[in-house]
């Protein structure tokens, strides 16, 4: 089913008018007939799930926020998007931005925030411009500003745009990075749904999560709950990169068969090889060799019973001539430059992880460094203000420890 | 009050405080760098983990709220295994240079190694370079390689000195500490980075290389340089100061300004006096003290207590004020240092003496423009106001007791070394009337004496 993506091919999508003559901003009559709490409960019955990585439900996630706090709360859209190999949230601010602006409105409804504020990533500037063109076109006919189509609901969107840092788009550093500080996460508590942006309550959800949203305050979440599998429902944009003949984003419904959708929607691994290995959700999370991605369905229950996250959607696809030793350089190499260098394992780690594997590219390496690296990785593993430390810890783990041959092949 | 259980030991927590907090203050150590009582939490360096029974993973005790009924551990395996790796991160881009570094002693870094891990370094790559012995500010030297990033000195910076010098520059472990743009490290408080500073990362300029603090011997003692009156050790070793440290009295303050941190310099100069001297002709001749006393005899001998006029000054403490009070029927005060200038709401006063409070509750009168008499004796020094009431009159004979040859006064006849703070017990109450003993530190060098002993000798 096409949720999100149904505008991606018409003309001027980007536009108001043509966004209007698809049913656009329609969501916004039933959205103020209905009070902000009963928005929170459709949205948590209709099962919606964080869909910038770690799929926490969007409407239990508002429902942390202080009812009648006295003073301003926030949302902010995460549009900095810069996982490795996802590339979804781009699509949507590009082809489809005033679905994002309904989303937002929508959103901000529901938690009585008056200010939402875009942290769009730095590199993305075409996608900003469009962003921008579209917020200044939803204010002209009364979608943003005050008394939204006459109700008494005003907000207003301010886009910002990041200076090139992976680690903003976490949620604490995003807000830090809003603030003009640092981008350093925060140690938590406090949760940003109780002292986020400005010490303020705020809620920090994704483009595509909030994208979802007109569909359900539409139609009501019934419709959207019974699409995908009932623990994740909806549908969600998978960005395959790498070894497949068709490379692009594309909507499935949730619970589809790995290998269906690199076979149907991906066209297959090119030139007649055969698959080696696949990140389904974004670099940071574990690889899974060609065999275990046989049985594994896209939702996020059976990704993390493979050992495995579906993350951002950011998939990966490599092939039988793929090499890993070189694959997991070019991760810690990432890693290694993006670490915001705050926490003592994760500063460390990932500088002592990335000359390792230099040293093994560089055919200098021993097996002991093997387990070495594995015991790096499990030190700062959970041990960090932040999940950046995780996310290079478990590409290598997984990577050794699948391909430990290939990598001992290279070693002394 | 939340109950909770600290390795064993039951204990109660105030509301709200972190189980780290509250295991400190119940003497139970957790090794800890990037957190500091009065600065706001960081959780950065990751070594203050334990273990909360029912909780999957370690928490930071540092930012964990203490709540009833907790049952912590600080010592499991995976704790000791938590720190060890944090030490090992730590050291393995440190250029281990503990003999040359003048953190060596009093090193967390060095300190928890030895107790906590003690591995060798499994570290084979190249480390990486940083800039070192950097000046970043008049009393601050910077050595980038040895920092931990705990950014403590950050954070006093901004959140108690009030004035944002310091920054952490790059990412990663390319980070370093550095001035923000356009800034040195010049703020009235910039010394105290360097006791917060956990390794050797910033040192201070004033007692880089003076001397291993192995040999330093520590005193309690109050900071004479303003009338705050701050707690402080004096670090001194065979009869010299070496530098002032805060000291916690556990009343909220744990930090010095640079002045008053720097101030030992004028208890012990070059000109410092350590015998009594005698004016012959215009020359002054160190003797020793029975010599002196013919001298004393003709000078000061023979007037009656009405016609000796007496001046003290507020650097003195309680117990040579009353010693004064004592002795002369005619006191004076002086009305040395006023630097309006200095003055701030965290740590510093304008009134640049320690016991102006004292002299106010006694009643003691500054000197007044009528001031008679045949004898002057001056106890510490006079301001130069003071020294145009007093040096228009013709006066029989002078009698100074003071530190410095620089206190000194041109009409001065004969001068007796006085011990000085550091060298004498004593008590300074401070601006708001909190009365502060302070301790000997060292045995006075040469004929030094107190004040009271001086003028029992005179008498």
């Amino acid at each position: 089913m096409q949720i999100l993506t149904q505008n991606f091919n018409i003309m001027n999508a980007n536009r108001l008018s043509a966004y209007l003559g698809r049913d656009g901003y329609k969501s916004l009559g039933r959205l103020f007939s209905l009070r902000p709490e009963d928005v929170i409960e459709e949205v948590k019955k209709s099962g919606l799930r964080g869909r910038g990585g770690a799929g926490f439900p969007t409407g239990t996630k508002w429902g942390f926020v202080p009812k009648n706090s006295d003073g301003p709360v926030y949302l902010c859209v995460n549009a900095d998007e810069g996982e490795p190999g996802t590339f979804k949230d781009r699509m949507l601010l590009e082809r489809d931005p005033h679905k994002l602006i309904e989303g937002t409105i929508i959103a901000s409804y529901a938690i009585g925030a008056k200010t939402a504020y875009v942290y769009i990533r730095g590199e993305y500037a075409k996608p900003c411009k469009i962003l921008s063109a579209a917020i200044a076109e939803a204010y002209e006919n009364n979608f943003l500003g005050k008394n939204i189509l006459g109700k008494d609901f005003g907000l207003d969107i301010v886009v910002q745009r990041g200076a090139g840092a992976y680690i903003c788009g976490e949620e604490t550093s995003l807000i830090s990075s809003l603030e003009g500080l640092r981008g350093y996460p925060k140690i938590k508590p406090p949760f940003p749904a109780i002292k986020g942006l400005f010490g303020r309550p705020t809620v920090v959800n994704n483009v595509e999560t909030l994208s979802s949203l007109p569909f359900i305050v539409l139609n009501g979440w019934e419709p959207y709950s019974k699409i995908g599998t009932k623990k994740s429902p909806g549908t969600k944009l998978i960005s395959v990169a790498g070894h497949v003949n068709k490379p692009g984003v594309y909507e499935i419904d949730m619970g589809l068969s790995l290998i269906s959708f690199i076979e149907k929607y991906a066209g297959g691994v090119w030139k007649n090889r055969r698959l080696k290995a696949i990140i389904p959700g974004g670099s940071s999370f574990p690889v899974l060799s060609a065999e275990e991605c046989a049985n594994v369905n896209l939702d996020y229950e059976s990704m993390i019973s493979a050992g495995t996250m579906l993350g951002s959607g950011g998939m990966i696809v490599m092939d039988e001539t793929t090499d890993m030793v070189a694959c997991l350089k070019v991760l810690t190499d990432f890693y290694h430059h993006e670490s915001c260098g705050q926490c003592s394992p994760c500063r460390e780690g990932s500088g002592w992880a990335k000359k390792i594997m230099d040293r093994i590219v560089a055919g200098l390496g021993t097996k002991k460094d093997l387990d070495l690296l594995l015991d790096i990785a499990d030190n700062m593993a959970g041990k960090t203000v932040c999940v950046f430390a995780d996310a290079l810890a478990m590409p290598i783990k997984s990577f050794i420890t699948k391909f430990r041959a290939e990598f001992e092949s290279r070693c002394l | 009050m939340p109950k909770l259980k600290i390795d064993g030991i039951e204990i109660e927590a105030k509301e709200g405080t972190t189980v780290l907090r509250a295991a400190l203050d119940n003497g139970i150590f957790i090794p800890h760098f990037c957190w500091q009582t009065l600065l706001s939490i960081s959780g950065n360096c990751r070594m203050c983990a334990v273990q909360v029974e029912g909780l999957p993973k370690l928490e930071m005790s540092c930012n964990l709220i203490a709540a009833d009924g907790m049952i912590i551990t600080t010592d499991t395996e995976e704790v000791r295994k938590t720190r060890r790796s944090v030490l090992e991160f730590l050291l393995i881009n440190h250029p281990l240079d503990c003999p040359i570094c003048d953190q060596a002693g009093e090193c967390l870094l060095q300190d928890y190694h030895f107790k906590y891990s003690g591995a060798k370094s499994r570290f084979k790559e190249k480390k990486i370079k940083k800039s070192k012995a950097v000046n970043i500010g008049p009393h601050v030297k910077l050595d980038g390689e040895r920092c931990i990033l705990c950014s403590r000195c950050v954070r006093f910076c901004s959140e108690i000195a009030k004035e944002s010098d310091l920054a952490i520059a790059e990412r990663g472990d390319s980070s370093f500490i550095t001035t923000a743009p356009g800034r040195r490290l010049d703020n009235p408080y910039s010394l105290n980075t360097v006791d917060l500073c956990p390794v050797g990362a910033l040192t201070s300029s004033d007692f880089r290389f003076q001397k291993r603090v192995w040999f330093l011997k520590s005193s309690p003692s109050i900071c004479p340089h303003c009338s705050t009156g701050c707690p402080i050790w004096i670090d001194h070793a065979d009869g010299t100061i070496y530098r002032l440290r805060p000291r916690d009295d556990k009343t909220g303050n744990l930090f010095l300004c640079d002045e008053g941190r720097l101030s030992y310099k004028k208890w012990q100069s070059f000109k410092r006096i350590y015998f009594p001297k005698v004016k012959i002709w215009d020359d002054f001749k160190e003797m020793k003290t029975d010599e002196t006393f013919t001298y004393i005899q003709s000078a000061v001998g023979g007037y009656a207590k009405s016609e000796i006029a007496g001046i003290i000054s507020p650097r003195c403490s309680c117990e040579e004020i009353d010693a004064a009070r004592s002795y002369f029927d005619v006191l004076f005060r002086s009305t040395i240092q006023e630097t309006p200038f200095s003055e701030d709401t965290i740590i510093r006063r304008a009134d640049k003496t320690p016991n102006n409070f004292y002299l106010d509750r006694l009643n003691i009168k500054p000197i007044p423009d009528n001031i008679k008499g045949s004898v002057l004796i001056v106890i510490d020094a006079l301001s130069n106001d003071d020294l145009l009431k007093v040096t228009n009159l013709e006066w029989k004979g002078i009698l100074q007791i003071t530190h410095d040859d620089e206190c000194v006064f041109p009409g001065a006849d004969i001068v007796l070394p006085r011990a000085t703070w550091a060298e004498s017990d004593g008590t300074f109450i401070n601006y708001s009337g909190k009365r502060q003993k302070f301790y000997k530190a060292m045995e006075p060098k040469g004929e030094v004496r107190g004040t009271e002993a001086w003028l029992r000798l005179i008498k």
